[in-house]
């Protein structure tokens, strides 16, 4: 089974080489225009470049001489428009780029979205859910400088140096020659050491990364730090451990820039050999000054795009295990089940399951058990069963979020898997065990997107012993909950989740541990306020018999599956 | 700028670093001025038919100069990120000790949001201040001083033509970082807000899905995506305007530096040499501006972080020390509640109001309440990490405002329902409470919580040599609340305060783990918080918390609430 590789900025996983960079380019239009357009801007900038570089060398060997010569006025503007030309194309790009990055993050952010709404919790399960947000949001963003600078700067890299070298041998071949060589050698300086170095800066932002995960956990333990009066411990291992990161990086990161600075080096003495080539030339009146000045123009940038494109590579390797990530997540689609009906039935009742089981793939025991059992409409059920025997999956089993691994489900008496799922959903209402608090209004809270005046969402909010969070003075319907609903404890969750299927008219109603995170007097009140509206429902509720259905339930005990961790 | 200015004195870089920095970038923009400058006036010489022994210093002068500069600006960087490297030490410090003040109370939200994964991640990109930001300034400083320098020796017209160009380019690099400032801040504000529309459809999607829903919170998702992708845009356009601009300064002042030089070498004012060579010194000269401008580009970026970081320490204390502690009572005591008040976080409205209770020393008491009542707030106030608005605590005669906090926790120890066991072995996760206890004492402490069970499954055969795993990973809920209560007990604490410690735990377990509570700490006196009646048993005082003030429980309300 796929499972998403934790993708931080700071610990990039192995890339899984090329393949990728192809599959984006194959898959995403944003991709493909970003790489047409770079290669195109490349064979500008370098022209450009170039074309300065001799442009240039002919107007000093102009202000060389004694004499004082007409001003070159073509040659003056052909330099002008060169510059103005590169300045407008390396701004052009820069805007075009950071277009495309853009619109790769957003392809393919929407494409594992999409991924998750189709797929909807069964997808998400086998995923950890942390994982999955920072492959989102985080992993995506260090996909956008792949795009925005490594590309340009790797295509650059592939053009510009070739180019050079063509411009430097129609100008001096002996120059060309020295060129030549030197670039040949960085390869060779590249390979041994570039990958050294890209497993050390790899090691290294692993060791940093993994300090970063330590200062989390002593931020994180502080409370209890501070408890046992060891706060100055805790910073004194922090401290050690920075100095130890800190000692150990300084080995890696002497490699990790001496790629950077081999290349260089090799630049350096490419122009020191052309310059003095080129000097001694000139004394034997073998060479004349204009040739000689733009050879060692043009001889650095026979260097400098390499250079470059080695600086970005950071974003390189970031940026393709955030693409692998994402990747990873897009193809992990779960089959949809074929459907033969797909106009709403009447009625879901009977629901009638024989000899239903669920085994997770991979999973040595069924996460249910064979059961049969039948629900009437009107049914009010406690299933009951030690933690672990499957009242949660036995409740999503019905949601529609799993299949039955074996064994049949219908409703009435359709079978579900010709069944359109959210037709089906349109009849049952669910209260999770861990409902989500979103970030945004109590109203949007509750509506959750749906259309319900405030009187209904008032009525909800009062049934469920909420009203307190609609206090005018705290902003009422419009107070903000804050983040992932931070303030609120599980016991508030969810009874806002029991709000939100208060507001539903459905007459199937799931309660997966409605009251778990509920005091005695709490459970009272509910189960008072709400018995009108559960008589009117089927009511299947896992947990216990004091939850909100009460005593007069039929109880249901789910067979053990013999866990046996 | 002062912002940064303030950080970069807070990582407190030794001198000696600096000093170093300083010293290789001026020796490296000597070497690119030298290889530059050096060939021109070369080629000039040469071209004049000069001897060869009159340019043999100048060969050798450019061969070394080609071979040092690389080594040269490689020490630079290298001090840079080291300098980096020790700053991040001391800013995680920083972080550090502004948590610890904060933590629980007055920063609650953050102990266990995404607060504080932001908190890091903005240290980490602190990193960038030193190598992408001071560095590149540096560079544009030190080479642009040096080639100003060098040819107004010669011909001031020109160095005057180059320090103008250098001035207009940092000018255009400032006004870029200025508006970027303000586009990169709309910019995180519209990033962040499709991360959290994209957090929420993802955790929320189960009930979204029941709702259906689902594919509507994905428009938003893409809505918030569109305002992300325009702010995204204008950020993008400014960048590369300023990209474009720092090109364009360049090229002119390239080019009027040349105009310049021609006319005084056609007066006769410069050799030909000469004029080669200082064209090509403001060649080198501009260089570093396009590294300047990225930094520019990057320096709002990292300022958000660093505000973000200092608005953290603007959360207010959760408790004042007093200037002169007095020490925790000797011999038992009673413990003292009378009238307090107290807000859940330091200027909030109060949670608890009016509250008061006599606890004599040895009594267990039990404190039941709904969700939401306050008890964590009590919890609080008891250790010390939230001061009262009004009203108090004391220990016999002495309050415990007037004590330092460390004191009073030294004397109150609570277990909660997630101890927090760090990593390392069992005798870690136990001496993290008692650094002195010896193996004996933790061995007799094992066998009073009844984690004898574990014996024998450390590496060496003793079971203090037992790795838990990454905050106690390796062990089951049960046994972590275990070795919490066995590290709050090694503490001898004179009040032991239980705040929900069976919350998680299946009944049966929730009562064992509260038996051998009561029973280990026979010596203290122990206060319990908990939603759950039935944990009440055995207690001699059970109060029930509401509105802020506590009320006894008669036996048949408790029969009641047991049902």
């Amino acid at each position: 089974m796929p499972r998403t590789r934790r993708s931080t900025p700071g610990a990039p996983s192995a890339p899984d080489g090329p393949s990728v960079d192809r599959r984006l380019i194959a898959d995403v239009g944003a991709a493909r225009t970003a790489l047409i357009l770079s290669v195109g801007l490349g064979v500008l900038t370098t022209a450009c470049v170039l074309a300065q570089a001799i442009l240039l060398a002919h107007l000093l060997g102009w202000a060389m001489e004694r004499r004082a010569d007409p001003v070159p006025t073509g040659l003056i503007i052909a330099f002008a428009v060169a510059l103005g030309a590169r300045a407008i194309i390396g701004g052009v790009g820069e805007a075009l780029m950071a277009r495309s990055a853009t619109s790769v993050t957003t392809t393919l952010r929407r494409s594992i979205l999409e991924a998750a709404v189709s797929g909807g919790p069964a997808w998400l399960a086998p995923h950890k859910t942390g994982a999955l947000v920072t492959t989102v949001t985080r992993g995506l963003r260090s996909l956008e400088p792949y795009f925005s600078r490594y590309l340009p700067a790797a295509v650059v890299a592939a053009l510009a140096p070739p180019v050079a070298l063509i411009a430097l041998l129609v100008t001096d071949p002996a120059s060309a020659l020295i060129a030549l060589g030197l670039v040949i050698v960085v390869p060779f300086a590249m390979i041994r050491l570039g990958r050294r170095a890209a497993s050390e800066s790899d090691r290294q932002w692993r060791r940093l990364a993994s300090l970063s995960g330590r200062t989390l956990e002593l931020l994180r333990g502080l409370p209890t730090l501070r408890s046992l009066g060891r706060v100055d411990r805790g910073r004194a291992e922090l401290q050690a451990a920075g100095e130890a990161v800190a000692e150990s990086v300084d080995a890696t990161l002497t490699t990790a820039l001496a790629s950077g600075a081999a290349l260089e080096f090799i630049a350096g003495v490419g122009v020191g050999l052309v310059a003095m080539l080129a000097g001694l030339r000139l004394l034997s009146g073998s060479m004349t000054v204009v040739p000689a000045l733009a050879v060692i123009l043009i001889t650095p940038e026979v260097f400098l795009p390499l250079r470059r494109a080695g600086a970005e590579f950071h974003a390189s390797t970031e940026g393709r295990s955030a693409a692998t990530a994402a990747y990873e997540l897009i193809d992990h689609t779960p089959p949809q089940p074929t459907v033969e009906r797909s106009e709403g039935i009447p009625s879901v009742f009977p629901i009638e399951m024989r000899t239903v089981s669920v085994t997770f793939p991979g999973a040595g025991s069924p996460a249910l058990a064979p059961m049969d059992l039948t629900i009437a409409a009107g049914d009010h059920l406690v299933l009951t069963g030690a933690s672990g025997s499957g009242k949660s999956t036995l409740l999503h089993l019905l949601s529609g979020f799993l299949v039955p691994t074996d064994g049949t489900l219908s409703f009435a008496g359709h079978d579900s898997s010709l069944l359109e799922i959210s037709e089906r959903r349109r009849g049952i209402s669910l209260v999770p065990q861990r409902p989500h608090v979103f970030a945004a209004t109590l109203r949007e809270n509750l509506l959750l997107g749906r259309i319900f005046d405030d009187d209904a969402v008032l009525d909800a909010i009062e049934i469920v012993g909420l009203s307190h969070f609609a206090d005018p003075m705290t902003g009422g319907l419009e107070r903000p909950l804050s983040e992932a609903g931070a303030s609120m404890s599980a016991g508030e969750r969810q009874r806002l989740a029991l709000a939100r299927v208060l507001l539903e008219d459905r007459p199937l109603v799931l309660l997966d541990e409605p009251t778990a995170h509920l005091d005695v007097e709490t459970i009272e009140g509910l189960r008072k306020r709400l018995a009108p509206w559960l008589a009117r429902r089927t009511v299947i509720e896992a947990g216990h018999r004091d939850g909100l259905l009460g005593p007069a339930a039929n109880l249901v005990t789910i067979p053990d599956v013999a866990v046996t961790s | 700028m002062r912002l940064i200015a303030r950080w970069m004195a807070r990582s407190s870089p030794s001198w000696s670093a600096v000093v170093g920095a300083v010293g290789l970038s001026m020796l490296a923009a000597a070497a690119s001025i030298t290889l530059l400058g050096g060939s021109g006036l070369l080629v000039g010489k040469a071209a004049q038919g000069g001897g060869l022994a009159s340019l043999g210093g100048l060969l050798v002068l450019i061969e070394v100069v080609a071979f040092l500069r690389a080594p040269l600006r490689f020490k630079e960087r290298l001090v840079a990120h080291r300098v980096a490297l020790d700053s991040m030490v001391t800013w995680r410090s920083w972080l550090f000790d502004v948590v610890a003040a904060r933590v629980p109370g007055s920063l609650s939200g953050l102990a266990s949001g995404d607060l504080l994964d932001r908190s890091i991640e903005d240290i980490d990109a602190l990193q960038d201040l030193y190598v992408r930001l001071a560095l590149p300034v540096l560079n544009t400083v030190v080479t642009g001083a040096m080639g100003i320098a060098i040819i107004s020796v010669f011909t001031p017209h020109t160095g005057l033509a180059l320090a103008l160009g250098l001035i207009a380019g940092c000018t255009v690099t400032l006004m870029v970082a200025t508006a970027a400032a303000a586009a990169t801040r709309s910019s995180e504000g519209a990033r962040s807000d499709v991360a959290v529309k994209s957090t929420d459809l993802l955790l929320g999607m189960t009930d979204l899905t029941m709702a259906g829903t689902a594919l509507g919170a994905l428009d938003a998702v893409e809505a918030a995506e569109r305002v992300r992708a325009r702010s995204s845009r204008r950020l993008a356009d400014l960048r590369a305007a300023g990209t474009a601009a720092v090109a364009l300064v360049s090229g002119a002042t390239l080019l009027a530096a040349l105009l310049i030089a021609a006319a005084a070498c056609h007066r006769g004012a410069l050799t030909p040499a000469e004029t080669a060579g200082a064209v090509l010194v403001v060649v080198a000269s501009l260089e570093p501006l396009l590294g300047l401008m990225a930094a520019a580009i990057r320096a709002p970026e990292v300022a958000l972080s660093a505000q973000r970081l200092e608005s953290l320490e603007a959360a207010p204390l959760a408790t004042h020390e007093p200037s002169n502690p007095a020490p925790w009572p000797d011999g038992p005591q009673d413990l003292l509640i009378h009238d307090l008040w107290a807000p859940a976080t330091p200027g909030g409205p109060a949670v608890i109001q009016g509250l008061s209770l006599s606890i004599p020393v040895g009594h267990r008491v039990a404190i039941l309440g709904a969700s939401g009542a306050g008890k964590s707030t009590l919890c609080r106030v008891l250790l010390r990490f939230l001061d009262p608005t009004s009203g108090g605590v004391s220990i016999g005669d002495s309050s415990l405002e007037s004590m330092a906090g460390d004191e009073v926790r030294r004397h109150v120890t609570l277990l909660d329902q997630h101890p927090m066991l760090f990593g390392g072995s069992l005798r870690d996760a136990l001496r993290l409470g008692a650094p002195d206890a010896t193996d004996d004492e933790l061995l007799e402490v094992l066998r009073r919580c009844q984690l004898t069970a574990l014996t024998g499954v450390g590496v060496n055969g003793s079971p203090l040599d037992l790795m838990i795993g990454e905050d106690g990973a390796t062990l089951s809920g049960g046994q972590q609340r275990r070795v919490g209560l066995a590290r709050a007990l090694l503490r001898r604490p004179d009040v032991l305060l239980l705040d929900e410690p069976t919350a998680g735990l299946s009944a049966l377990q929730g009562s064992e783990i509260l038996a051998t509570c009561l029973d280990a700490a026979r010596e203290s006196t122990v206060i319990l918080v908990t939603h759950d009646v039935d944990h009440a048993a055995g207690f001699d005082q059970i109060l029930w918390l509401e509105e802020g003030r506590l009320t006894p429980l008669s036996k048949e309300r408790i029969a009641q609430l047991r049902r």
